[in-house]
């Protein structure tokens, strides 16, 4: 579709909807040493499933209050709507992550230290 | 009145209605609380003739949430034809909110119980008590007056009740169970209407992420992975907890503090919009972690976003397990 | 058949993958032409792909979804050199089914195959960082790979399709493919909202280029829709919900109230006159009135008349015995909920007139004699107002000169404009500047331009013609304002860009030439029956080029103006090719639906119910089963493979087919443990 560039550093799993998306894998991811997770979905009302997205919303605002109360740095985690007519969009909110991720630098919290 | 008094009238309360349900065959047995063996413990017990009765006690001890008895991977109570039995259970407040929950997720099925309803008082906080005595062993404790006793080798202290309670009993807007009809007996409260403005949260929340992640580490670094708290919980009711899931293995069994915080971060994950606030899960811990702070985030969570407070109506559906075209999204990601 | 294909039909075996046996993987790195391999080396991503775990070969080839290309992959499978294919190439959107049936060509369960997107995901988006890209398409190998490992042989499920199709939108578009439909033999379900079918072509007077009369060639095909017998025609009636699938899904159908018994009216027309109620037309777009009770145009189909209720006064005249004799007038009636399961959709919901009120500069609203071409097709149409003799608003006189402003609302890129070119406006305006020229030989006819697109067959012709032999100025510039000159005339400031002068005109009337623009209410219809719209509000194709006539909702396709701006013949041919497409899909009897299930552990459920209520399509239900007592259990005719129910469960009770707990783990593992 469209080419518009954002950054390399970013890996893209497929799932069949963002509803899909289990906290394990948030998590799962950061402790693999990922330094930042991006979850990203139709906008509400426009879910390819209806409202995949909107269970998944309440999901990942919960979490997101979560990682805040633990003291996980509030961009570690992002979430976001982009449809698939919106490569612009996509690219810009890529590029805003990046730009956070590289402010917080390394994941350290979630690195195995006894 | 004083908190000694309460306590006997409730402990009356608890034999009258026990007596009353059993001699009229209202139900099969009580579920309720018995003196423990060890200072500092009570234990539940179940009873099943009028004589003994008096064996059920009430003091500032019962943290344990009955209600977990009554979930299916606990053997059931039966009679002798294999019949499930009806059970009257002790309810404080938090007792009653789990079971209301329990019931909105399948798990108890309210016709077959009898919730007896007491006015809670508060349970007292063994770790503020420890903090206190230091090593020394206690024999025995009470309460006198306004006053917690504490006896022991060389030690005889008096410390006042409300100092030493659980912060979550000070917060606790549900001391009794909410009313349901045909299902509770005893002192219930009637459309409970919570209005919490989360006070006790505010320093906390104030606080930088840095200082949260110190404060939250100060907190769970101990954590032996015991499982103590799950074990305890009325909402931990499922056959494999996800920490013991394996293919795949999605989160470590170590002490590292990695595997210790996503355990509870996980764990709180999935008590938002669940947890009932008994404060068992701390009342147990061997390392004498308080969770207040998570749990009560997790109802500020609920409250907040979603209006929600879990076991107040049994018809209301938990966050989790509704969506809704207008919830906030304010942490979604926007361009700049 | 290809040689190379006549000598694997003959080799061909069935390779049974149990998913136990040590997995063989295949990686097949495609260079897409440049596509790819002019960002990344793809030599050296095979090299790459040869070390990861379990990989067996790894290939290049120029374009693997060639046919030489899937030759590659099916040798190697049917050698037993491989039993799991990853592809790094393109999106799956267009050749994951490609890769599929080769796989299943070659005997390999086509559930065994993962493409790696490293052409959308990489070598596209990060052109201009080749090291980037090289770093990113390794990843995506390896994460391909990993959940290649992991995959299952899956069977497929086929459902049965309803023959039968449910068109949105009454207009050019949808009544051709409702003809077409119905012609070959399926049931037609054709919804339109007003109490007409025929659309905005109604409205127009002559089409270009050819200039035959509107009407002329629309009312018989209105006729020959409410004739067929395989038609339902639903006018005035609204689509309020969708459910279901692919051949199977289930509609609910509103049918306003027209207040008069469609099937007692006879259209004698007689109540009309005694309706005290003077209202404006929304046919003729406030040009001319209509009574509260009407049908929009004499043509009308069906020709039943219609009470507006927003402007009836109730005075009960028209339920009077001596006016409706056949007794239709129903006051109290309700609106009626009707049912149908089709087996595709069409959408046909067609356009909305660009609204220039906004664009101040221009008097649109403000001064009597600025019109939109909408309204000056209604002046011109002989069964329009004025039968076909446009006069000035204010005065009604014949003006002397009139002005035509192009790409009113169209290619703006700034804040309240379409970017897009809504290619029907070069032409009417042409069309309409010629046929004022034809009434009023002597009038001065102006066109202001950025530049004429004269497309399609005759266009550039019948452009041509306009300026030689009808004297038409055509006036390259922008207009910056208009102002009001006295009795009513429009003073036009503008600046020939082709001179590069700025020049003042006085005109009688100014026509602006407004774009189409996608309907007011289309994200409303993309939710209802769940389908994406592009960034321009029309609904989205499924490939702009190679399926322009399908949505990415299977089961579901868009035909006219609907799908973005169009003439009448580009409408009509997509309308047949969105026809002929629910035909071919419905012609099958029956679908093959991805096996992407929902699947329960029972061992791990507890029942907790919360997946039931997370199911959008009600798929699961807590059943109680005689070993494991309380659990979730999964209607697999109804679960989608969304997912919704298995991202919440705590008990990792509840997998989906595809996308597996154990796969997301691998990929995010990268292949490691
Ligand atoms: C001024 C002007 C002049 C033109 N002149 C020419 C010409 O000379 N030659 C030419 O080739 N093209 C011309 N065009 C373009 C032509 O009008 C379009 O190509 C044509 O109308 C497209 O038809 P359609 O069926 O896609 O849409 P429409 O004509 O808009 O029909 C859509 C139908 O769907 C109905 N509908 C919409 N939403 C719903 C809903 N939610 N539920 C039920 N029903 C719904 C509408 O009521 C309408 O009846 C002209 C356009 C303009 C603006
Ligand atoms: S599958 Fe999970 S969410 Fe569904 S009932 Fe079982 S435990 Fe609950
Ligand atoms: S995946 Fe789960 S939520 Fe989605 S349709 Fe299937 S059963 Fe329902
Ligand atoms: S399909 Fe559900 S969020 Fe995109």
């Amino acid at each position: 579709m469209s080419r518009i560039q954002y950054p390399s550093n970013i890996r893209i799993v497929r799932v069949p909807c963002s509803g899909r998306v289990n906290p394990f894998f948030i998590i799962k991811s950061l402790l693999r040493g990922w330094d930042g997770v991006v979850v990203s979905g139709c906008h509400p009302g426009d879910c390819h499933y209806v409202s995949g997205n909107l269970v998944a919303r309440r999901r990942f605002a919960i979490l997101q209050d979560l990682l805040n109360l633990f003291g996980i740095e509030p961009d570690r985690v992002t979430f976001m709507w982009s449809s698939a007519s919106e490569g612009d969009r996509f690219a810009n909110l890529i590029k805003k992550v990046t730009k956070n991720i590289k402010r917080l630098g390394p994941n350290k919290k979630f690195e195995s230290t006894w | 009145m004083v908190i000694e008094d309460q306590n006997k009238d409730i402990e009356q309360l608890i034999r009258d209605l026990a007596r009353k349900l059993l001699k009229e065959k209202e139900v099969d047995v009580i579920l309720g609380y018995t003196k423990g063996t060890i200072p500092l413990t009570s234990l539940p017990i179940v009873i099943d003739k009028v004589e003994d009765v008096d064996k059920l006690i009430w003091n500032n001890l019962c943290y344990i949430n009955l209600a977990k008895y009554l979930v299916p991977r606990i053997p059931t109570l039966m009679n002798e034809e294999g019949q499930k039995l009806k059970v009257g259970i002790v309810s404080k407040g938090c007792i009653g909110r789990a079971l209301i929950h329990l019931s909105v997720e399948h798990q108890i099925d309210l016709e077959n119980i009898k919730i007896i309803g007491i006015p809670c008082n508060g349970i007292i906080n063994r770790k503020k008590i420890e903090d206190e005595i230091g090593e020394r062993e206690i024999f025995e404790i009470s309460v006198s007056g306004d006053n917690i006793i504490i006896k022991g080798e060389d030690l005889e202290q008096t410390l006042p009740f409300n100092e030493y309670l659980n912060d979550l009993c000070k917060t606790c807007q549900v001391k009794s169970p909410p009313s349901i009809e045909n299902i509770c007996v005893g002192e219930c409260l009637e459309n409970p209407v919570i209005e919490d403005d989360f006070s006790d949260m505010t320093e906390f929340d104030s606080k930088t992420p840095e200082e949260k992640w110190e404060y939250i580490k100060n907190l769970l670094d101990t954590c032996t992975r015991c499982y103590a708290c799950r074990e305890v919980c009325p909402m931990c009711y499922c056959n494999l907890c996800f920490v013991d899931q394996n293919q795949p293995v999605w989160f470590g069994k170590t002490t590292a503090y990695s595997d210790i915080f996503t355990f509870h971060l996980i764990r709180a994950m999935h008590m938002a919009g669940r947890c009932v606030g008994c404060g068992a899960c701390s009342s147990v811990c061997p390392m004498g972690i308080d969770l207040n702070l998570i749990n009560r985030s997790l109802e500020k969570i609920a409250k907040e976003r979603f209006n929600f407070t879990s076991g107040i109506d049994p018809e209301a559906l938990p966050p989790m397990m509704a969506f809704d075209m207008e919830d906030d999204q304010e942490f979604m990601m926007e361009e700049d | 058949m290809t040689e190379a294909k006549k000598e694997l039909e003959k080799v061909k075996k069935e390779i049974v993958v149990t998913g136990n046996e040590k997995p063989q993987v295949g990686v097949y790195v495609c260079d897409c032409g440049i596509n790819i391999a002019g960002v990344v080396s793809v030599p050296d991503l095979v090299k790459y792909a040869e070390t990861l775990p379990d990989v067996a070969v790894a290939r290049e080839y120029k374009f693997f979804c060639s046919d030489t290309g899937q030759n590659i992959i099916k040798e190697d499978i049917q050698s037993g050199l491989i039993n799991r294919v990853v592809v790094a190439a393109c999106s799956p959107r267009m050749h994951e089914p490609t890769f599929r049936l080769v796989c299943k060509e070659a005997g390999l369960n086509q559930f065994l195959f993962e493409q790696a997107n490293i052409r959308e995901h990489s070598t596209w988006v990060h052109m201009k960082d080749p090291e980037g890209a090289f770093e990113a398409a390794k990843d995506l190998i390896k994460m391909s790979v990993a959940k290649a490992r992991e995959l299952k042989p899956l069977e497929v499920k086929t459902v049965s399709i309803e023959p039968a199709c449910l068109i949105i939108g009454g207009g050019i578009a949808g009544m051709n493919s409702a003809l077409d439909l119905a012609t070959e033999g399926y049931k037609v379900y054709l919804v339109e909202r007003t109490p007409t079918i025929g659309g905005h072509m109604a409205q127009l007077d002559k089409t270009f280029p050819t200039m035959d009369c509107s009407a002329c060639i629309l009312t018989p095909r209105m006729v020959d829709v409410a004739r067929n017998e395989n038609i339902e025609l639903l006018t005035y009636s609204e689509v309020v919900e969708v459910t279901g699938y692919v051949g199977n899904f289930e509609a609910t159908i509103m049918k306003k109230p027209h207040y008069v018994d469609q099937e007692a009216c006879t259209g004698c027309g007689v109540c009309v006159d005694y309706c005290p109620v003077v209202t404006g037309n929304e046919f003729d777009l406030g040009l001319a009135t209509r009574k509260a009770i009407y049908i929009p145009f004499p043509q009308a189909v069906p020709g039943k008349y219609t009470i507006d209720m927003d402007n009836c006064i109730k005075c009960g005249i028209c339920a009077r015995e001596d006016v409706c004799e056949p007794d239709a007038i129903r006051y109290d009636e309700e609106p009626e909920y009707m049912k149908v399961k089709v087996g595709t959709i069409i959408i046909a919901t067609g356009w909305d007139l660009y609204d220039p009120t906004g664009l101040k500069q221009y008097g649109y609203g403000r001064y009597p004699n600025v019109i939109d071409g909408l309204q000056m097709e209604r002046l011109l149409s002989s069964t329009g107002p004025l039968d076909g003799k446009p006069t000035r608003p204010s005065d009604l006189k014949a003006p002397h000169s009139i002005a035509f402003l192009q790409c009113v609302g169209s290619r703006n890129f700034r804040e309240g404009g379409n970017q897009y070119c809504s290619r029907v406006c070069c032409m009417y305006a042409t069309k309409q500047a010629r046929q004022y020229k034809e009434k009023h030989p002597d009038a001065d006819v102006y066109i202001f331009y950025m530049d004429v697109r004269a497309f399609g067959k005759g266009y550039e012709e019948f452009y041509e013609s306009a300026g030689k032999n009808y004297g038409i100025n055509y006036i390259r510039g922008r207009i910056a304002e208009v102002s009001e000159g006295e009795d009513h005339s429009i003073i036009i400031r503008a600046e020939d860009t082709l001179l590069q002068e700025p020049m003042e005109l006085k005109v009688d009337m100014f026509v602006l030439s407004c774009g189409l623009e996608s309907r007011s209410d289309a994200g409303e219809v993309a939710s209802l029956v769940r389908v994406q719209r592009s960034s321009d509000g029309f609904f989205m194709e499924a490939h702009p080029k190679l399926r322009p006539v399908d949505t990415l909702t299977e089961g579901i396709f868009i035909a006219g103006v609907a799908q973005g701006p169009k003439d009448i013949p580009d409408s009509v041919a997509q309308a047949k090719g969105a026809a002929s497409s629910a035909a071919t899909l419905m012609a099958k009897g029956e679908v093959e639906m991805e096996p992407f299930f929902a699947v329960v552990r029972p061992d791990r459920c507890i029942g907790c119910g919360m997946c039931v209520e997370n199911c959008t399509y009600g798929a699961i239900e807590l059943i109680d089963d005689r070993h494991f007592g309380k659990i979730a259990s999964i209607n697999q005719a109804l679960c989608k493979g969304c997912g919704a129910c298995s991202g919440n469960c705590r008990c990792s009770a509840i997998d989906i087919f595809g996308f597996t707990g154990e796969q997301i783990f691998s990929i995010i593992m990268g292949g490691e443990l």
